[in-house]
C-alpha cells in the first residue's frame, strides 16, 4: 500500500474570525493529498500527464462530513492512499488527526491495470481543452482510482464520513456512522449555528473530542486525448433556421441530410451526428452557439454560417480552439483574404466570386449606367465592390449606390429613386425574403421595361423564385450554379433532392449543403475516421476533389475558398414548365484573389 | 425636384396608411383592455396567411379581405377567452409574456401549416399595374392602399364615436370598472374589442401581402413600427394611430430616400422627440 503524508499547518487566511478553519479549505487539503501522493512516488503530474496524454483528472464525486472543527495555529497531517480501483474512477482516501492529519491512500495501481500498458492509442490533439471520455479500449488501459480521504482527530472515535459508492457506509474506529444515507456524500458547515441536528451532533463530537472531519474524493475518469475513435462524429451546424434567411438554412440543412442519408450516417464505421443550432441570424447568438457547440457539444467538425456577419464573428473562436470549420454559405472575403485561416474551409463562394465576373459582362452585354444596390451589411458591400472591380474598367459609370436594412419590407423610397437617377440598369444583391419584396416591388413600380434589373445569384435562386413569379422573368444573374446544369452528379442530385422534399428544386444554397457533406465524407474516408488528428484531417479535407453538381470541386490551397468551375451568367425564363435560370454565358475557373491570405495561419 | 418630392411623399403615405391599418387594432386593445398585445403581429401574419388560402381557394382577393379578417378574429377571440381572460388581475408583465409567447406559437404553427418559405400574394388584376399620378409613378395597388386606409379611418372614427358600441368602447377605454358597473357586460366588450383589434391586424396582413408577401418573421418584423406608432400616437387613441402611422411612415419613407443609412434611426428620433416634449404622445390621456 502506498501512503504519503504532508504535513500543513492552519493558516490565518484559512479560518473565519472564530478562527475554525472554513469548510472548503478541507477539500483544498483532500486534493492537496491526492495530488502529493503522485510526486511521492516520483510521478509528478505536471510530468505524468502530458507523457501519459492525459488532459486531467475531474472529481466525479466529493463529500464531506465535518465533526467538529479544525482551528487556527492546528497542524494537521494529511495521508493519502488510494482505497479502491475501479473501471473509470479511483478514490482518494485521507485521515487527519490533530496535531497530525492522516490522509491516507489505499490500494494500488496508479492508472495501471496489472500486466497491461498504459500508454494509450492514438495521439494527442492539441492542448488545453477536454476531450471526450475515454472509450473502448482505451478505457481498459486506464483503470482508475478511489481516494479517500478522512479528517478526523487523534485516538477519539468520530463518526465516519464517506459512503463508498459500491455500498454501505464504512465504519472507523468503531464509530457510528450518523444521518449518513446510503451511497451519499454529506457536507455541511461547521457552525453550531447551522440547524438544530447539526447543531446537537456537532456538539457532541465537541465534547466527546470526537472525530474532525471526513471526506471522500473519487476521481476519474482519466481524461485522455487521445480516446478510441468509437464513438458518433459530432457535426456542429450554426444556420438560421428562423429569420429573414431561414429558408436558406432549410435547403443547406436538407441537401446535407440528403448525402449523409446515402452513406447511411456512417463513415469509416463511425455514426455520424449532427447537432444543430439556429443562429436566428444575429451575430451575438451564433458566436454563442458556436462556443456551446465547440466548448460543451465538443464537435469534430463544425458547419455554417448564412450571415457573413456570423462567420466573421465566429473567426477567431474557430482558429483558437484549433475546430475545423466547413463554411456553407457566407462569402464574407475576409475569410479567404486576411482573415484566411487553416481551419477554415469554405465551400460555397467568396462574396467576390459570383459577382466579379459579371461587372465586365454587364458593361459590355447590358449597359454602362448603373445603379448599385444591396442589404447593409458585409455581404452587400462585398459583392458591390467586386461589381466595381471589373465593370469601372470595361468602362462602366456608377450613377449611384444604395444600401437598405437587412430585412427591408418597403423599398418604395429606393425605386422611386432608381427611377429618378437615370441608371439604365440595376445591379442589386437580395436573398431570401428581400429578393422577393425587391424584385416584385421592382415590377409593380413599373421600372423592370425600362431599367434591366441584374444582380448576383442570390436574387434569383429557387428559394425565392416561386414567391417572385412573372416578376422575375427576364432577371439576368451571376452564379456559380443551377439546377439546370447538364452533368450526372447534378442530374442525380436534382432527382433524389426532389423526390425526397416534395419536389423542391434545389438552389445553390442546397448545392453548398451537398458539397459541404461530400467533402466530410471524403475527408473522413481519407483519414480513416480520425478526428483526433487535426492536422491530417485539415491535410485531407484540403486535398479532396470531386464531382460536384456545380462541376470539378476543388479548394483553392492558397485561401481554401473554392475555385468556381464557373460562374455562370443566368436569366430567368419560363422553361421546363416552371421559372429557371437558364445559364446564357459562363466564365471558368474563378478563384477568389485571396489578397493578403498566408496559409497555414 | 418636387416630383421626387411628393413620390417618396406617397410612398410615404402608402406606408402610413399600413402601419395604421395594423397599429389602430393596437392601440385599441391596449386603450380599452390595458394589455401591450406583442402578439399583434401574429394577427398580421396569420391574416397574410388566412389572405393566401383563401384567396388560392376562392380565387377572389375582395373576398378573401373579407373573410380573412374575421378568421383572424375568430382566432383573436378564442386567445382572449382562453388564455388572457384569467390574467386581467395579475401583473401587466404576465400579460406582455403570454401574447409574447403566443407570437412563437403562432409563428411555428404557420410553419407547420404552410411551411417555412416565402409567399406572395398577387395583388386584384384591378390594381396589378402602376399608375402616373401627377409625374409621380407609383403601383396602383398602393394608391387603393392609400384610399382604402384612409375610408377605413373615417369608418371606424364613426364607430367609435357615432355609434352606441363605440360609447362603451370609449367609456370602456376611460374606465372599465366603472363602465361594467353601469351595467355593461364589460367581460363581453373585452372580447369583442380584442377580437375586432386582431381582426383589424388579420385586415392589414392582407392588404399587405401583395406588397410584402408572406412569410412567417413578417410579424415580428412588423411589430417594433407599429409599437412604435402607437407610443407616438398616444395610447388608446385612434386620432394618435392615424397621425402617428403617418408621421411615422412619412418619417421612414424620407428618411431611406435622403439618410439610407440612418433610416432606422430617423423613426426612434422621433419617437424619442415625442416623448421627451409629451410623454403620453401626440393624442394620448395625460398621465396619471
Amino acid at each position: 500500500m502506498v501512503v504519503n503524508a504532508l504535513a500543513v499547518k492552519v493558516r490565518w487566511s484559512e479560518a473565519d474570525p472564530a478562527g475554525i478553519v472554513f469548510y472548503p479549505r478541507f477539500f483544498e487539503w483532500f486534493d492537496l493529498g491526492t495530488e502529493a501522493l503522485f510526486e511521492s512516488l516520483g510521478l509528478p503530474w505536471r510530468e505524468l500527464f502530458p507523457a501519459e496524454r492525459i488532459v486531467g483528472v475531474p472529481i466525479v464525486e466529493t463529500g464531506a462530513r465535518f465533526a467538529a472543527p479544525v482551528r487556527y495555529g492546528d497542524e494537521v497531517r494529511i495521508e493519502t492512499t488510494v482505497s479502491d480501483v475501479r473501471e473509470k474512477t479511483f478514490r482518494a482516501r485521507g485521515i487527519r488527526r490533530r496535531p497530525a492529519l492522516r490522509h491516507r491512500l489505499r490500494g494500488a495501481g496508479l492508472g495501471r491495470a496489472a500486466g497491461e500498458p498504459r500508454r494509450p492509442a492514438g495521439r494527442p490533439t492539441h492542448s488545453g481543452r477536454h476531450r471526450r471520455p475515454p472509450q473502448g479500449r482505451a478505457l481498459s488501459m486506464k483503470p482508475a482510482l478511489v481516494f479517500e480521504t478522512s479528517v478526523r482527530k487523534l485516538g477519539e472515535c468520530g463518526g465516519h464520513f464517506w459512503a463508498p459508492a459500491s455500498g454501505e457506509p464504512e465504519e472507523l474506529n468503531g464509530c457510528q456512522p450518523r444521518d449518513l444515507p446510503n451511497r451519499s456524500i454529506i457536507g455541511r458547515s461547521h457552525s453550531p449555528k447551522e440547524g438544530t441536528g447539526m447543531d446537537k451532533v456537532t456538539r457532541r463530537k465537541f465534547l466527546g473530542g470526537a472525530t474532525l472531519a471526513a471526506a471522500g474524493t473519487a476521481m476519474g475518469p482519466w481524461v485522455l486525448r487521445a480516446g478510441a475513435q468509437s464513438g458518433p462524429i459530432k457535426i456542429g451546424v450554426v444556420l438560421p433556421y428562423s429569420g429573414v434567411y431561414a429558408v436558406l438554412g432549410e435547403s443547406i440543412t436538407q441537401a446535407m441530410e440528403l448525402v449523409f442519408a446515402r452513406e447511411n450516417w456512417t463513415v469509416a464505421g463511425r455514426k455520424i451526428e449532427l447537432i444543430k443550432e439556429d443562429d436566428e441570424m444575429q451575430p451575438p447568438v451564433g458566436v454563442r452557439k458556436t462556443e456551446k457547440l465547440i466548448d460543451s457539444d465538443k464537435v469534430d467538425i463544425l458547419t455554417g454560417p448564412v450571415h457573413s456577419g456570423i462567420l466573421m464573428g465566429m473567426r477567431d473562436k474557430v482558429h483558437n480552439s484549433k475546430t475545423i470549420l466547413i463554411v456553407s454559405n457566407a462569402g464574407a472575403d475576409a475569410i479567404s483574404r486576411e482573415r484566411c485561416s487553416k481551419w477554415i474551409f469554405r465551400t460555397s463562394f467568396s462574396n467576390w466570386q459570383p459577382c466579379q465576373p459579371m461587372g465586365g459582362w454587364v458593361a459590355k452585354n447590358v449597359a454602362k449606367d448603373v445603379f448599385l444596390t444591396a442589404p447593409n451589411y458585409q455581404a452587400g458591400k462585398d459583392m458591390m465592390n467586386a461589381f466595381k472591380e471589373t465593370f469601372v474598367p470595361a468602362g462602366g459609370k456608377i450613377v449611384a449606390e444604395d444600401y437598405p436594412k437587412l430585412g427591408e419590407t418597403d423599398y418604395a423610397p429606393y425605386l422611386t429613386k432608381i427611377r429618378q437617377s437615370g441608371a439604365k440598369a440595376v445591379f442589386a444583391f437580395f436573398s431570401g425574403t428581400d429578393a422577393v419584396n425587391f424584385v416584385k416591388q421592382y415590377t409593380q413600380f413599373g421600372l423592370k421595361q425600362n431599367i434591366k434589373l441584374t444582380g448576383a445569384g442570390f436574387l434569383t435562386e429557387p428559394d425565392v423564385l416561386p414567391a417572385q413569379g412573372a416578376a422575375a422573368l427576364g432577371v439576368i444573374t451571376g452564379h456559380f450554379y443551377t439546377p439546370l446544369l447538364d452533368n450526372a452528379t447534378n442530374h442525380r442530385f436534382v432527382k433524389e433532392f426532389r423526390d425526397k422534399y416534395f419536389g423542391k428544386m434545389p438552389d445553390g444554397f442546397a448545392c453548398q449543403g451537398h458539397d459541404t457533406a461530400e467533402v466530410i465524407l471524403r475527408a473522413l474516408k481519407a483519414v480513416n475516421g480520425n478526428t483526433q488528428d487535426k492536422d491530417k484531417l485539415v491535410d485531407a479535407i484540403a486535398k479532396v476533389e470531386f464531382d460536384s453538381p456545380r462541376g470539378r470541386f476543388k479548394f483553392d490551397p492558397k485561401t481554401h475558398n473554392v475555385i468556381q468551375p464557373f460562374i455562370y451568367v443566368r436569366e430567368v425564363r419560363e422553361v421546363y414548365g416552371g421559372l429557371n435560370n437558364v445559364p446564357i454565358d459562363k466564365v471558368a475557373n474563378v478563384a477568389d484573389p485571396g489578397t493578403g491570405c498566408t496559409l497555414p495561419a | 425636384m418636387p416630383a421626387d418630392l411628393f413620390a417618396q411623399a406617397l410612398n410615404g403615405l402608402a406606408y402610413g396608411v399600413l402601419l395604421f391599418l395594423l397599429s389602430v387594432g393596437l392601440t385599441l386593445i391596449f386603450g380599452m383592455l390595458d394589455v401591450v398585445n406583442l402578439a399583434h403581429g401574429s394577427f398580421y401574419m396569420l391574416g397574410a396567411y388566412a389572405g393566401l388560402s383563401l384567396i388560392a381557394g376562392t380565387g377572389n382577393f375582395w373576398l378573401a379581405l373579407l373573410l380573412a379578417p374575421l378568421v383572424v378574429g375568430l382566432i383573436g377571440a378564442l386567445v382572449e377567452v382562453s388564455c388572457l381572460r384569467p390574467l386581467y388581475r395579475r401583473p401587466p408583465l404576465d400579460q406582455v409574456l403570454l401574447t409574447f409567447g403566443f407570437i412563437y406559437l403562432f409563428e411555428d404553427l404557420v410553419k407547420w401549416i404552410w411551411g417555412g418559405r416565402i409567399r406572395s400574394i398577387a395583388p386584384p388584376d384591378l390594381f396589378s399595374g402602376s399608375v402616373s399620378v401627377w409625374g409621380a409613378i407609383i403601383p396602383s395597388y398602393r394608391l387603393f392602399v392609400i384610399v382604402f386606409g384612409l375610408v377605413m379611418a373615417v369608418m371606424l372614427w364613426l364607430l367609435i364615436e357615432r355609434t352606441r358600441l363605440g360609447a362603451i368602447i370609449r367609456a370602456g377605454v376611460f374606465d372599465a370598472e366603472m363602465t361594467g358597473g353601469l351595467g355593461i357586460n364589460i367581460k363581453l366588450v373585452f372580447t369583442t374589442v380584442f377580437a375586432f383589434g386582431a381582426a383589424l391586424g388579420g385586415l392589414s396582413g392582407v392588404i399587405a401581402g401583395p406588397i410584402q408577401s408572406a412569410y412567417p418573421s413578417m410579424g415580428v418584423a412588423i411589430l417594433i413600427p407599429a409599437l412604435i406608432v402607437v407610443v407616438v400616437g398616444g395610447l388608446g387613441s385612434l386620432k394618435g394611430s392615424l397621425v402617428g402611422s403617418l408621421v411615422i411612415g412619412q418619417a421612414e419613407t424620407f428618411g431611406k430616400a435622403w439618410l439610407p443609412d440612418s433610416s432606422m434611426l430617423i423613426i426612434y428620433v422621433v419617437m424619442a422627440t415625442v416623448m421627451l416634449l409629451r410623454p403620453q404622445g401626440l393624442f394620448g390621456r395625460p398621465l396619471k
